[in-house]
């Protein structure tokens, strides 16, 4: 096993486009396993940074999405943000992903901070031995 | 039988219906009409066929339709649609079969075939060859489910994966449908 969190940040810039949920979740999964995570820990990953993405696109304005993987020794975090000039946090739809969210990651935020949305989610992972 | 793409009149209308009757055995006669943006199927073995996602694309840009396999008296729907992710098909039984991941990009193409389908009967979605879903996607089974609850009908989910189970499970909406799970 590798130990990835001596590499730093993993960083993708994509556009704002739903095919790109796949290859976000194709390139998270490959990180993931690089790390040594579990099955179960990639299979909450990949839900994770498709949840991210739903956010971002669905309710950002069209422009490039930025994503970043942490890789830490007890948790993967997946941070994603893009530049929107309004965004309903209480909007339903967001609160569906929150739902999903809330259950694969132990913590979770979406904030709308200078015209930016900003989602963080960590999932836990099982410290290796 | 496989059509090769046929030419339009004037008016967008394609001209499968004149193509049609110089195939023997081709049951399909499918019109994209460009001025409703609608898509007429008459079939007179009374199979449903619809193209959506990337194949409707190509016909809304150019008033096309695409090829379509058909196999005789059986008129089993080859490919209904596809897209990189994600196939469905609807089979003559009026199951909705989907294959791949049902995600923001996928869901979209499984809205249409759910619009698509008729909700006079108990609707049936094979979810065997699903191995992901997410929240996008389950909001395509839930509005199939809104609409079938609309109608007295109720949706069925047949061959469920553990990860669409738990999705289900995670947002408390297993209740909403009748539910076949597999063993994996």
């Amino acid at each position: 096993m590798i130990d990835v969190t001596l590499f730093g940040p993993v960083e993708i810039r994509i556009p704002a486009e739903p095919v790109m949920s796949r290859v976000l979740r194709l390139a998270a999964s490959g990180v993931a396993s690089l790390a040594g995570c579990t099955i179960d820990e990639i299979e909450d990953i990949k839900i994770a940074v498709s949840e991210v993405l739903i956010a971002l696109v669905e309710h950002g304005a069209g422009h490039p999405v930025d994503v970043q993987f942490v890789v830490g020794p007890e948790s993967f975090s997946i941070r994603g943000r893009t530049a929107v000039s309004s965004f309903d946090l209480s909007h339903p739809d967001l609160a569906l992903c929150r739902v999903v969210l809330a259950e694969v990651c132990f913590v979770h935020d979406i904030e709308f901070v200078n015209e930016e949305v900003h989602i963080s989610a960590a999932v836990r992972r099982v410290p290796a031995e | 039988v496989v059509r090769p793409l046929h030419k339009t009149d004037r008016w967008g209308w394609n001209l499968l219906r004149g193509g049609h009757s110089r195939i023997p055995n081709a049951t399909i006669i499918d019109v994209y009409n460009p001025l409703d943006r609608g898509i007429s199927s008459s079939c007179p073995t009374s199979c449903s066929h619809i193209w959506i996602g990337r194949r409707l694309s190509i016909a809304r840009k150019v008033g096309q339709t695409s090829a379509v396999e058909h196999y005789g008296l059986g008129h089993k729907v080859k490919e209904i649609e596809e897209s990189e992710a994600l196939t469905v098909e609807i089979d003559r039984d009026g199951v909705i079969i989907v294959q791949g991941d049902i995600d923001i990009a996928g869901g979209p193409l499984l809205d249409e075939a759910i619009r698509t389908r008729s909700m006079d009967s108990p609707m049936t979605i094979d979810l065997m060859g699903v191995s992901f879903i997410d929240s996008s996607g389950l909001r395509s089974l839930l509005n199939a489910s809104r609409r079938a609850s609309e109608r007295g009908a109720s949706v069925k989910l047949r061959g469920v994966h553990h990860a669409v189970f738990r999705l289900l499970e995670i947002t408390g909406t297993t209740e909403r449908f009748t539910i076949e799970t597999t063993d994996q």
